[in-house]
């Protein structure tokens, strides 16, 4: 039962002259379906082309999951996210500015939650992230920040 | 890279006179090596040019508009920042070797008396710091004959048009030939942005590697019609000019090209 009292959510966006995003999590009773959520998260580059960056990792959060994230570096980065958790799949968006530049690139910006599947298929919310890239890995460091409803 | 011969190799002298046209400018561009879906070497230059016995005048803004879809957050060039003030302060041996981005030459008519005299200066392209949340350049011009002179301006990557991936910005410094005399003029700049001639330093187990750092990567599919360049100049006394210059998407993969993209006559407006 206390799977169902509890519900967790973790997104994942990312950056570089870069960005990501990751997970979150939080608890709250089914009846409220609003979270607080302040988790990091850790990626890694699957693949570039161009000035896409497709990453994915792991979140270390409350509730663990897989974040995948497509970047669109420019001179801003957006990115689209989705978050593979044992309830359901969460789907989102984000865009950040550059904080710093060098080998350990830091960024922030904000992110919605647009849907999800399963226990989160009418999930939606907003936030803040913070993340920091190492350009030499291309390894991501992100914290998220926010709410989310389901 | 041997735009500045075009124009700058000649000993030729300028007279002096009131500036009344308008300056022209031509755009040159390319990649090297020029492979879709690889890291590349950004080569961008161009010549202003002046009506007959018009003086030069001093450029007050550039403005270099780059293609949509080119990776340079995937690349690894300016894993470090030179501080600007301690470029002002030591000059380039300031910065380090990790923060290099490019390098290329300038060409700029210096005024002495009723004539100019044309100067060839060394151009160093620098990672800076963040300024608010634009990516910043650090542009090193040293000459040393007429005038020995380190020109120091920094330019900021910011949005452009929806034609344009980014443009990179710059606000040019007044430069006077003497005190209190009248200011040299920029006749030409071509610069790298890239890796092409550049090794970076790491530490590794308490030993020095040199590396090539990663280049900008291109995109794996052309922009419709190729890769669109633009410049625009802002001169003392207002005057503006622009031109565009367009680099055709390869024809076969590892196709060759010439080594500079084809100047764009089609005046297309560069807000896209």
């Amino acid at each position: 039962m206390i799977c169902k009292l509890t519900r967790s959510l973790r997104l994942a966006v990312a950056l570089s002259a870069t960005l990501a995003l990751m997970g979150a999590c939080a608890s709250t009773t089914i009846a409220s379906r609003a979270v607080s959520v302040d988790d990091t998260g850790h990626l890694h580059l699957l693949k570039a082309f161009g000035s896409v960056l497709l990453e994915e990792g792991s979140a270390g959060g409350t509730l663990p999951g897989l974040a995948k994230v497509r970047l669109v570096v420019g001179s801003t980065v957006t990115a689209s996210f989705t978050i593979q958790t044992r309830y359901g799949t969460i789907y989102g968006s984000g865009s950040a500015a550059l904080h710093s530049s060098g080998r350990y690139a830091s960024f922030g910006g904000s992110l919605s939650v647009s849907h999800g599947t399963g226990s989160y298929a009418r999930a939606h919310g907003a936030g803040r992230l913070y993340g920091v890239i190492d350009r030499r890995t291309s390894a991501l460091t992100v914290q998220t920040v926010g709410t989310l409803s389901y | 890279m041997g735009l500045a011969c075009a124009w700058a190799c000649s000993p030729l002298t300028v007279l002096a006179a009131a500036a009344t046209a308008a300056p022209s400018v031509k755009l040159a561009a390319s990649f090297s090596p020029e492979r879709l879906g690889k890291d590349t070497t950004i080569q961008i230059g161009f010549h202003i040019g002046y009506p007959s016995r018009e003086a030069p005048l001093a450029a007050t803004e550039i403005q270099f508009f780059l293609p949509p879809g080119l990776g340079i957050a995937r690349s690894e060039l300016g894993l470090q920042n030179c501080l600007p003030a301690r470029l002002e302060l030591l000059g380039r041996a300031a910065c380090p070797s990790n923060s290099l981005m490019g390098h290329g030459s300038a060409t700029t008519a210096v005024p002495f008396g009723s004539h100019f005299v044309v100067e060839h200066t060394n151009v160093t392209l620098f990672s800076g710091p963040v300024q608010g949340s634009d990516p910043q350049l650090l542009f090193v011009t040293v000459g040393e004959y007429p005038v020995i002179a380190e020109v120091i301006f920094s330019a900021l990557i910011l949005p452009a048009g929806p034609r344009f991936g980014g443009l990179i910005e710059a606000k040019l410094p007044l430069v006077p030939s003497v005190p209190n005399g009248p200011d040299i003029a920029l006749l030409g700049l071509q610069t790298t942005i890239g890796p092409a001639g550049i090794v970076y330093h790491e530490d590794i187990d308490g030993r020095t590697v040199n590396f090539r750092p990663r280049g900008i990567l291109l995109p794996e599919s052309c922009p419709r019609g190729g890769f669109p360049f633009a410049v625009r100049l802002s001169f003392s006394g207002g005057s503006k000019a622009s031109a565009s210059a367009t680099v055709p998407c390869p024809r076969a993969p590892g196709g060759h090209r010439t080594p500079l993209g084809r100047p764009d006559t089609r005046g297309r407006s560069l807000s896209g």
